[in-house]
This record gives C-alpha cells, structure tokens and sequence, in this order.
C-alpha cells in the first residue's frame, strides 16, 4: 500500500466580520455579526460540517484598533466556545487567553470545564499581549518588557498545566456503603513556589477525555519560538513566503530536542488569509473590492501605528521611511508583524500605496486569492515543502467567505487524499495528531515512552 | 407589594445536602456532567422559572465526602444559554481573586451570547483554601476584601457603561463602524485598581447584566444598596426576613435608589413529591446518608465553637456562642442561625436536619400545595420579592419543585405563566438600564 499523502490540519479563524479592514463593509455582510451568537454558531456548524480541526478565536483585553473604521476584538472567547460547545459534537475550540493579565488557576479552571463540557475539545492559545492599551486597563502604563512577558507566560503554562495533572483518574470512588467520594490520596495540591506565582492547588476539576487542553502558542520572536519549543503543541505562525516560513518550520521543530519532545509533538500552522473565487479574475476582483473598502485613513493609521512611525512620515506613493524605522524592540506591537511588514515593502520595493494594498487591512498574514485549485495546490505545497502542517484560515468574509472555502477547497483538498474524509477521533488532540500528556509521574512534566 | 414573586432554581449538585450522591438512584458524579446540567436548564425554562442558579468557591474545597466545586459557572451558564431562549442565568464570581476589566468583560459576553439573559453574583470569598491558589497565605481581612469588592464594582459598572447608546453604528455605506466620540475611557485610580477603560463590548440587549449580592455583613448590605439589582439571603423566621427586605428597600433609598430597583430572594431549601408522605420518606432517606460527625463539627466551626466539645445531640443556647460572628464563616448564616437560637436551644442534629445539611437556609418539607402554601405565606408577610429554591437533592427536588410546586404558584396567580420579556432584567421587573449608585464609602478616588 502507498503512504497516504500527509494530510493537513485545518482551523477557521473567526476574526468578527473577516479579516480585512473593509469585511465588515462587503455586500450581504452583517456589519454587527461579532456580538451575534448566531454568527460564531453558524460558522462553527459549517467548519464542523467541512471537518476542519477547530475553530479559533482571538482575543484582546482592550479596543485595540480604531473602531471608527472597523470591528475590533469581541466576545470573550471561552464564553462563546462553550456556546459552540453546546451545538457541535467533534470540531476543536481554540481560545486566546492572556498568561499576563489572568491568574494562572482561573485559567486552568476555565479551560478544564471548557475541555469537559466539549468532551476534550479544547484548546489554549497562549499569549502574552503585547499592546499598552491591554496593560492600562490593568494597572500598568506599558506592557511588561517583552523577555519577562515570556518568562511569566513560562511560568504561568507550567503552573496551568500542573493543576490540569492535579487529579490521578480513578480519583473520584463514590462508594456509597463507606460515604468515601474521593480518594483524597490521588487529588494532589501542586504547592507551586515560583518568582511570579503561589498557587496550592489542587484543581477543582478532573480531567478531561482528551487528557488535558492543547496548548497553542504564537510569536514567533527568539523568547517566543523558546517557548514555543518547550511547551507549544500547536503553533500559529505568521509568513509571507514559502522560504520564510520554512526556515521558521525547521527552526521550532528542531528546537523540540532540547526539550525532550520530538518534532511531530508540535503541530505548526501559519495564517492564510483566503479569497475564493470561481475563476482567478473573480477572485482578484474581489480581493480589490476589498481593498477598496478599507478606508484609506485607517490602514494609514493602522501601519504607521504597527510600526511605532508619525502618521505624517508615510506618504502614499513613496515607499516606507525605512531610516525613520525604529528597532523591532521599540515598535509598540507584534514583532512578528513588524518583521513581516517591512520585509515585504523593502523586498519588493512597495510604495506605501501599494503595501497597504498587499495588507488590505488584514492581520499581515498571507493573503492567497484564486480558485479552489489554485488555493489547494499553494496549500498543498508548503506542507510538502517543509513550510507548514496546515493553516489557520482566515477568510476574506464571513460567513460566506467561509462558506466558499468550506464548500469548494476543502472537498478539492479531498480528492487529492489530502484532507480527511469523516472525523477519525472525537478529541482535537485526536483530530491533529497528538498524543495525550504521559501521566506516569503525576504533576510533573511530560516523559516519553 | 406585586402580586406576583420570582423564583431561581440552584443548579447545585447532588444538592443543598452535599451527601446526597449516596442514594442509589442518584449518579454520583452528576456535579461534572454537562448532560445533567442541560437537562435541568430545559426543565427550568419549561416551568417559566426565571434562572438558574450556581455558587462558586475558587478551590477543591472539601470533597472527601461529598462533591464540592466544580465546573466554572460562567463557563457553564453561557453553553446552557446557547440552546434555550428565556431562562437566565445566575453564575457566581468572586471580588477577591479576580480583576475587575476581566469579570466586566466575561459577563457581559455572556450576556451577549444569552440575548441579555446573564447576571453575576459577586461575592467575597472567605475560604482559606481559595487564598492559597491565588498566592495568599490567607484571605485577606473581611473588611478589605469588602473595600476591594467595592471598588470592583465600581470599576465593573462603569466599565459597562463606557458606551454611549448610539455608539455602535455600523453603517457600510460612510465605512463608520462606531463612533468613538461615544466611547469614554473610565480612568479609575482607586486603592486596589487603576483601570484605563473603556470596556471592548458595547452593551448587551438588556444593557448591562444583573448584578445579584448575596454577603450578609455590613459591607455586604452597603454594597447591595448602591450596587444590587438582586439581593440573595437566608433568614429561619419569617420576622428577621421582613425586616431586612425592608433595611435593603431603605438602603437603596439612602444611595438615591427606587426601592422597586431591589429585589429580595430569600433562599429556601425544598424537598418536595407527590405526596407529603414521599416528602417525608425522601426527607428521611437523605438524613441517612448525613456523617454526622463531620456534619456536627462543620456546625460547630461555622458558629465559632470548638468541634472537640460540642457532640451531635448537644444543646447550643444562644449564650454559648461568641459575642460576635466568627470572622471564618459566611456571616448571613451565623445572624439567620443566632436568630434561630434566640427562640430556643437546638441540638447541632436539629440545625443540620433543619436546613437540610447545615448550610443555615431555611427546609421546606411536603407536598407542591403545601410549598406553595409555606412560600406563599412568606411572599404575603413581606418577606420576600421572590425565591432562591435549592434543592435538598438536586436530582429529585429540582423537578419535582417544577412539576408540583410552580403549577400550584400559577393556580394561585403568584407565580407567571409566561416570562414577560426577552431579558432577565424584564422578567424580573426591574428598572430598564440597571440603576446603579456611588457608594457612599468611596473616598471619592478615581472620579472621572
């Protein structure tokens, strides 16, 4: 028998209206779906339908973008996943959760109930939030300097996981005759001592059926991919080209060993913002509709304030002020967005005009616009290239930019016995792969068989 | 006084009597099994009750003998909001161990998710083994942890109120999504928090989500007349229930409030049947499956006496008790169980029976005429706004209540027969936005 062709991991990023800056603006779209339960519901059926992996939503502790302009962060997101909880039964719900501004049982306790009313369908993305805005509406005027964030996110992921371990299976009895409910012997406290954390523990809830939540981990800074390495077992990413993703790829999965851990423990998927369209013509027409949506002073704005540069120092047919550039420590966002943006304007030569064209608006992540076929084979190939094991999906629109790709790629990815045809498992651990964590020394770290 | 009351269900399992997962029909591990949970929302909603109900206590607690704590409440509330249309829901959350950006933010999704069906209870959290998840070697004092509760609120409800109505315009055509003119940043610089604001959700269809109190000490009562659109509390006679209906009703008064803008729900404990005589069979059933010993030493700390002297059939009188409540135990149930004592000296087996394992509420045994009839009588006498029912046995009481006991409530015209509205707010007739109060021990800090 041939090897089956490796099959990718697909999640669906639902980013409010989509991804770009004038998705929310795009004819049949739904201004307001962000604070709609039916919206997240909706698109969460169909990803379940299509049999992607999960669902994901981002999340920030403040308004972080103008919202003159466009929709900005929303929901809390483990509050909407248990509602998507309750109408699917098998696709994975991941969730931005912040290791800075949260206290490290509230976060286990959370994500363990999320993990058990979905029956082990959760997963934690781990950030350490970046913006000053986040930072000021918990007591700070900037956020914490970036090598400590990590060093804290550390921490925090280590404690999490330690009351997630708390409780040995067979530690609930209920033997009625005795009036013994818990073993109390195989429920232990955690009693962590750490530079940024007391916690006693033990958690209040027992484990789940897939174990414990996947972590999921972005950033793709050298403390990021660290920890990446160390704890991630999902990682989201962001590249523009096939090289740069590839050498990120090599880069955290030949990191594993220095962990103990081996390169297929860690699942890495790259952002892909996508435009379907029947033809190539119709989906270039659509990503320009798109771009002309997004209002010009907003993407000004949005640039100038990802890089850390003066409004006025970006002239629309210039290219980038790159001597103006401060260093990638001092840009006030995301490294990983800042390294990407100026890459590409100075790789290609981009006037400004034309860089906010490429971004349109969106997250800096990949922007694919094409046919089914066209967006399966660029797939397709970074995953046999080294690049990724799959995507996270950002579609142009939604919910009917996801629709498209839900309707048209996936059943393409099909044909080619690239993408799975029924749900093998009921856990997202299943769904991508992963092994559950080895119990064998409860509470402690991971051992290998 | 309307003619009509509310009425809560708590979601707690196996139930008020923590050991009844000892009966044999019941499933031991219900407390973590989210098909039990759906199930009981379903019956809810179909009875018209107006939420359900959780308490919380960040920690394992102790489960030795019986389940404690379990899944997070807002977790939960928000996955049975998802496929039910009116009922609301009622999780709570603590001041003390969390932050205020969070908690505003978390609930008023939920009130999004729910159509504008959530409310959060706020309370303090006394128990130790909460402090030490959260790097304390102890709780801090109850008058501190009422300060911080304080300004939580604080925080909270201006962090609710950020937007302006008008805010969120949407408007594809000019490409303005909102009107940030509309969106104020709160700049609050008080003794615990400094918090920026504005919140990132504008407000839920019914505004902002209800806010229940439920700390009977004095920084409970100042909190739940500034703040409170519910106040959940226990009292054992009908005398002491009146009279702080009425101190809360003056307490909004005094912080600028309508009286109408705070309802009281009297927790009260159930065990109900067909009959009064399976009541009573039930009754007894579940007193079986009572350790008494540990049941009479969790009296004895809850009063502030030393488990080692006091056996199960001991008399307590009033006197034997410290002059005031111990600082280590809720304080609502020390006045309802002093006032108790104060009528006449009970064995720690008579205060367990009678609230159905100790916890201080009041039990209610018989039949659905006959709890309906006890509830009516209170609801008359002014005692109440309404009811926080707990079942004794959750796995039996809390249909049965739906089954025998709202049929009878509806008969009698005190209970409705359809919600009223869309949001809990409506179906609790209260005041359309929330109305909300400075309290008066703000040291006036953080003043936009």
């Amino acid at each position: 028998m041939p090897e089956r062709p490796r099959q990718l991991h697909i999640n669906v990023n639902i980013l409010q209206a989509g991804v770009f800056g004038g998705s929310w603006r795009f004819p049949g779209t739904d201004p307001l779906s962000s604070y709609r339960l039916d919206h997240y519901l909706r698109i969460a059926r169909k990803a379940e339908a299509a049999l992607l992996d999960a669902v994901f939503l981002a999340d920030g502790a403040a308004i972080r973008d103008n919202i003159r302009y466009r929709p900005t962060s929303s929901l809390e997101p483990t509050i909407v996943l248990t509602a998507i909880a309750r109408v699917t039964e098998r696709i994975g719900l991941i969730g931005t959760l912040s290791s800075s501004f949260n206290d490290p049982f509230n976060v286990a306790r959370r994500l363990a109930t999320l993990d058990q009313l979905s029956g082990g369908r959760a997963g934690w993305n781990v950030v350490t939030t970046a913006d000053a805005a986040s930072a000021r509406n918990f007591g700070l005027d900037q956020a914490v300097e970036h090598g400590l964030r990590y060093e804290i996110a550390a921490e925090f992921v280590e404690v999490v996981r330690a009351l997630w371990r708390s409780w040995e299976p067979d530690a609930l009895v209920a033997d009625r005759d005795r009036g013994v409910f818990a073993d109390t012997s195989k429920i232990h406290a955690i009693d962590h001592r750490g530079a940024y954390f007391a916690v006693a523990g033990p958690l209040n809830v027992p484990r789940s059926p897939q174990g414990e939540p996947v972590i999921v981990q972005a950033g793709a800074s050298n403390d990021g991919r660290a920890l990446a390495a160390r704890i991630g077992e999902v990682i989201f990413t962001a590249a523009g080209t096939r090289a740069a993703a590839q050498g990120f790829y090599w880069d955290v999965k030949s990191r594993t060993a220095t962990f103990g851990r081996r390169p297929d423990d860690i699942v890495i998927l790259p952002g892909l913002s996508t435009v379907v369209g029947s033809t190539e013509a119709e989906a270039r027409q659509r990503r320009e509709l798109l771009s002309e949506l997004v209002h010009p002073r907003y993407a000004i704005g949005r640039l100038a304030g990802q890089l850390g540069l003066p409004e006025e120092s970006l002239a629309l047919d210039r290219p980038l002020p790159f001597d103006l550039l401060p260093e990638p420590e001092q840009a006030a966002g995301s490294r990983t967005f800042y390294g990407i943006v100026v890459e590409t304007a100075r790789r290609e030569q981009l006037t400004v005009r034309q860089l906010l064209h490429r971004l349109g608006g969106g997250m800096g992540h990949r922007i694919v616009a094409g046919t089914p076929e066209q967006i399966a084979d660029t797939m397709i190939d970074w995953v046999d290239h080294g690049a990724a094991d799959g995507f996270n999906v950002m579609p142009d629109v939604l919910p009917e930019g996801f629709d498209d790709f839900a309707d048209q790629v996936i059943p393409e990815l099909q044909r080619r016995g690239r993408f799975r045809t029924g749900y093998e498992g009921t856990t997202l651990r299943q769904h991508l792969g992963l092994r559950e964590p080895d119990y064998s020394r409860p509470g402690g770290e991971r051992v290998h068989g | 006084m309307p003619e009509q009351f509310h009425v809560n269900l708590s979601l707690l399992t196996p139930g008020q009597l923590r050991t009844a997962w000892r009966l044999p029909e019941r499933d031991p591990f219900a407390y973590l099994d989210v098909g039990h949970f759906r199930r009981l929302a379903r019956i809810a909603e179909d009875a018209k009750v107006h939420a359900v109900f959780l308490g919380d206590s960040p920690a394992a607690g102790a489960i030795e003998q019986a389940p404690s704590s379990g899944i997070d409440p807002p977790i939960l509330m928000s996955h049975l909001a998802a496929t039910t249309e009116r009922i609301g829901f009622v999780a709570t959350s603590t001041t003390t161990y969390n932050h205020p950006y969070n908690l505003a933010r978390r609930y008023l999704a939920l009130d999004h998710v729910s159509g504008g069906r959530g409310a959060v209870n706020f309370v303090t959290t006394y128990a130790p083994d909460a402090a030490a998840n959260f790097g304390w070697a102890e709780p801090p004092p109850k008058e501190e942890r009422y300060r911080r509760a304080t300004e939580f609120l604080e925080v909270v409800t201006r962090l609710w109120g950020s937007w302006e109505e008008g805010a969120l315009v949407g408007d594809q055509s000019s490409g303005r999504w909102a009107d940030p003119a509309k969106v104020h940043a709160i700049d609050y610089h008080g003794e615990f928090f400094d918090v920026r604001g504005p919140l990132s959700i504008p407000p839920s269809p019914q505004g902002r989500p209800v806010i229940v109190q439920a700390g009977g000490s004095e920084g409970g009562l100042r909190l739940a007349g500034c703040f409170a659109d519910v106040v959940f509390t226990v009292a054992q006679t009908k005398a002491k229930a009146v009279a702080f209906r009425e101190d809360i009703r003056r307490r909004a008064v005094a912080a600028g409030r309508e009286p109408e803008a705070v309802k009281v729900s009297l927790g009260v404990v159930v065990v109900t049947d067909e009959t009064e005589a399976a009541a009573r069979r039930r009754e007894h059933r579940l007193y079986e499956t009572i350790a008494i010993g540990s049941a009479t030493a969790a009296v004895a700390r809850g009063l502030g006496l030393d488990p080692a002297d006091l056996g199960p059939d001991d008399l307590i009188h009033r006197g034997d008790l410290p002059d005031q409540p111990a600082g280590s135990a809720p304080e609502g149930f020390q006045i309802s169980t002093r006032a108790l004592l104060e009528e006449g000296p009970l064995t720690p087996r008579q205060l367990i029976y009678r609230s159905a394992g100790g916890g201080g509420h009041r039990l209610v045994v018989g039949s659905g005429r006959q709890v309906a009839d006890d509830l009516e009588d209170w609801f008359t006498a002014g005692a109440a706004d309404g009811f926080t029912v707990m079942g004794a046995d959750t796995g039996a009481d809390f249909e049965n209540f739906a089954r025998h006991v709202v049929p009878v409530l509806q008969a009698r015209g005190l209970f409705h027969r359809d919600y009223e509205g869309a949001t809990l707010r409506e179906n609790y007739g209260l005041p359309q936005s929330g109305q909300t109060a400075r309290p008066a021990v703000s040291n006036g800090a953080g003043r936009a």
